[in-house]
């Protein structure tokens, strides 16, 4: 449903995103996992054809988009990062506007503004100017405004970000609707959790770049089993470093005056042993915090820092 | 064309119009302010006037006060007010005495206080024993105050512009760049404004001496008239102006890119934003209209629909040049300079201001050829009848293609705007 092959995109000198390929299918959500600046935004641009690729291809639905634009835009919804909305205009007329846009007219136009007034939670507000609405409520119909047309495509930029908890559970309910109901989604974050509690495969992009994907439970398998240990405290860096080397098993993946992290095997067990070594060493352990192997795991190990900033 | 949805385009836009019934009485009321005003001034009304008898008290003396005082001269209220210069207390006295109409002190410091945008008193002292006089000097004084406000919120505003930075590479007028342009402009202001003082002085003789063209045509016209359609042109700029500002609306909103990322072309959303604009002039000219030739009781109504047409169809024409103007900038507080800046002296040398009637020949020949100047030239004839549908066939073929040209100019203006977000 959404072929993407080598895709480039440079901005003047900036190259924004790099050599980028993936395929998703109906039914299934395809996570594009990455911290700010990554390139998510940029790749969303260019599969609905708002910015032209520098190189590569890009179909949804088997239609080019340089080439067949209007055609691969008909069956594609899309969900910008910013909001997109006509503040003085109510809910549905923000829909039906929309709705209008992509073909639909008259009673099923109206019928579908219903439904999908419905489905966010917003049919009871729906006469009311946009402008009066709460950020999360916002953020709804920015999702709604791209359903009206049911779309066989659909990408989503970030929609949860700055949501309150409550939109936000609404928001991926809907979306896991939309995929059972047989939509091919794309879904960009920044969140870890979200990519994992919703994503069928997942991509994780890092400086322009994919940097490692597949299925969850084969991103899960390339994180070793070891889990992943975070030390808080003060920490003389060159002394605490030469103290673990020589601790079995255990990797060293950031060493910072307050912060340490390493990966190891078993790690539940093997605190009192890490504990001494770091102490001998002259460190002072303030806080301790062991994870289960996860892609935020992965991600750190790949790339030598943490998604969030 | 996909026609439910120009349909939905054209709905969407005129419910967000009508959604701020505030700009629409605006667009208005301003026009039919000013018109009533100048017409008033320019002695619209039949019989022998009223005079005011006023007592200036200039205690500034500067250039702006002097500017003041030429406002309420003799020569530019046709007569209605007559100013004599003396002291506030001299002023006073005579007041007491039942003797003129009010006393106008400009404070010392009013030219500064001006220039430097400081908050600034006028003193109007009027006599109590007269009682519509006084009113009509207050008016005049409200549209004094008016226009220096209006003025400075034109040039003023460069000098404290906000600098965005410009974008490179690209033909884009950054901040920085429409500053230059506005001092630029503001140098062709000042340099006109020396001929300003003539061409108010014409005023007057136009409304002692109508204009000798209307008599050769063998219709006596009121010297008043002539201000209808200065005052329509001038409604329409404004209103083509604060129309011209959506794209700044939609392009903040985010939803010119999401139109973008419908299967519609640019073309189609454009379709839909000028068949929605048109319905806005086609209204406010029909009421404006329908308000000038009540007054102007002698004006063939007949000729309203067509003199309607032509209006929006100029009006079209203006309002896709502001607002190409408009994306040609880097943020909406440059584009709304700019497209004031260009508003402004088109304005005044288009005679949509002033009639060309009322201008030195020189300046009124040379204002012919600005846009508006042009749209205003045909809109005399249709109004009074002479020019029917079919002479009009070649002036809006001509607007047609300067419609057209601009409307490609906007559009490629557009697709790389959304590209940039
Ligand atoms: N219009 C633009 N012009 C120049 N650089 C841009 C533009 N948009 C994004 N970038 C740059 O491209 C990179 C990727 O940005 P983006 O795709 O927005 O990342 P993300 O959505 O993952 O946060 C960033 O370094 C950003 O600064
Ligand atoms: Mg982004």
């Amino acid at each position: 449903m959404i072929e993407v092959q080598n895709l480039r995109k440079q901005y003047g000198d900036l190259v924004a995103v790099e050599d980028v390929s993936f395929t998703a299918e109906a039914g299934q959500i395809f996570g594009l996992l990455g911290p700010n600046g990554a390139g998510k935004s940029t790749t969303i641009s260019c599969l609905c054809g708002l910015l032209p690729p520098t190189s590569g291809q890009v179909r949804i639905l088997g239609h080019d988009v340089v080439q067949d634009g209007p055609a691969s835009r008909q069956q594609l919804g899309v969900v910008p990062q910013e909001l997109a909305l006509y503040e003085d205009l109510n809910a549905a007329d923000n829909l039906a506007y929309w709705g209008a846009a992509y073909g639909l007219s008259g009673a099923a136009l109206r019928s579908r503004v219903s439904t999908v007034l419905e489905a966010i939670g917003l049919l009871d507000r729906a006469k009311e100017p946009v402008s009066q609405f709460s950020g999360g409520m916002k953020r709804r119909l920015n999702l709604g405004c791209a359903i009206v047309h049911e779309p066989k495509v659909l990408l989503l930029d970030e929609p949860t970000v700055g949501v309150d908890p409550q939109s936000r559970v609404r928001l991926l309910e809907l979306v896991r609707e939309l995929v059972d109901a047989g939509t091919c989604v794309l879904y960009t974050t920044h969140y870890m959790e979200e990519a994992e509690a919703l994503c069928d495969r997942l991509a994780i992009l890092d400086h322009g770049r994919i940097i490692a994907a597949g299925t969850l439970n084969e991103l899960r398998g390339r994180v070793s089993d070891r889990d992943l240990v975070r030390l808080s405290g003060q920490f003389p860096v060159e002394a605490v470093r030469g103290a673990l080397e020589a601790l079995a098993e255990a990797e060293v993946l950031q060493i910072e005056e307050d912060q340490l992290r390493l990966a190891i095997q078993a790690a539940g067990s093997r605190l009192p042993e890490l504990f001494q070594v770091v102490q001998q060493a002259g460190g002072e352990i303030r806080e301790t915090n062991v994870a289960r192997p996860s892609l935020e795991s992965l991600f750190i190990e790949l790339t030598g820092k943490e998604l969030r900033e | 064309m996909n026609w439910p949805f120009l349909r939905a385009a054209v709905v969407k836009d005129l419910r967000r119009v009508v959604h701020d019934p505030w700009r629409f009485a605006l667009w208005l009321g301003i026009p039919l302010l000013i018109g009533t005003l100048m017409t008033t001034l320019m002695g619209g009304s039949d019989g022998p006037q009223p005079r005011a008898q006023l007592y200036l008290d200039d205690q500034d003396e500067s250039f702006l006060s002097g500017a003041l005082l030429n406002a309420f001269s003799n020569e530019q209220t046709g007569g209605l007010i007559q100013v004599e210069r003396m002291s506030r207390a001299e002023g006073l006295a005579r007041l007491n005495q039942n003797r003129g109409t009010a006393v106008l002190v400009i404070p010392a410091g009013f030219g500064q206080a001006v220039l430097e945008e400081e908050p600034v008193t006028l003193e109007l002292l009027t006599n109590p024993a007269q009682r519509i006089l006084p009113g009509i000097l207050e008016e005049v004084l409200e549209l004094v105050r008016e226009g220096v406000f209006y003025v400075h919120r034109v040039l003023g505003e460069e000098l404290q512009l906000m600098v965005d930075g410009p974008e490179p590479g690209e033909f884009t007028l950054a901040d920085p760049k429409v500053a230059q342009i506005a001092v630029s402009i503001n140098q062709v202001v000042q340099s006109l404004g020396d001929y300003l003082d003539p061409l108010l002085i014409e005023l007057e003789s136009a409304v002692d001496a109508p204009p000798t063209k209307t008599e050769e045509e063998g219709v006596s016209l009121p010297a008043s008239f002539y201000m209808l359609p200065s005052v329509l042109m001038m409604a329409l700029f404004f209103l083509a102006q604060g129309l011209s500002e959506d794209y700044w609306t939609e392009r903040e909103a985010g939803t010119l890119r999401r139109g973008a990322c419908t299967p519609r072309k640019m073309s189609s959303l454009l379709a839909g934003k000028l068949l929605a604009v048109s319905c806005v002039f086609a209204a406010i000219g029909v009421l404006l209209f329908a308000a000038g030739y009540l007054y102007h009781d002698y004006l063939p109504w007949s000729t309203l629909p067509l003199a309607v047409l032509w209006w929006t169809a100029g009006g079209l024409a203006i309002y896709l040049l502001l607002s190409w103007v408009q994306m040609l900038c880097t943020s909406r507080r440059g584009g709304s300079i700019l497209t004031n800046l260009l508003m402004f002296p088109l304005l005044m040398m288009g005679g949509s201001f002033f009639p060309f009637e009322a201008m030195p020949s020189w300046m009124a020949e040379a204002g012919r050829f600005t846009p508006n100047g042009w749209v205003l030239q045909q809109l005399k004839p249709v109004i009074l009848g002479r020019t029917q549908l079919l002479g009009l066939g070649a002036p809006l073929g001509g607007l047609f293609v300067a419609g057209a040209v601009l409307l490609v100019l906007l559009r490629a203006r557009l697709r790389r705007v959304v590209v940039r977000g």
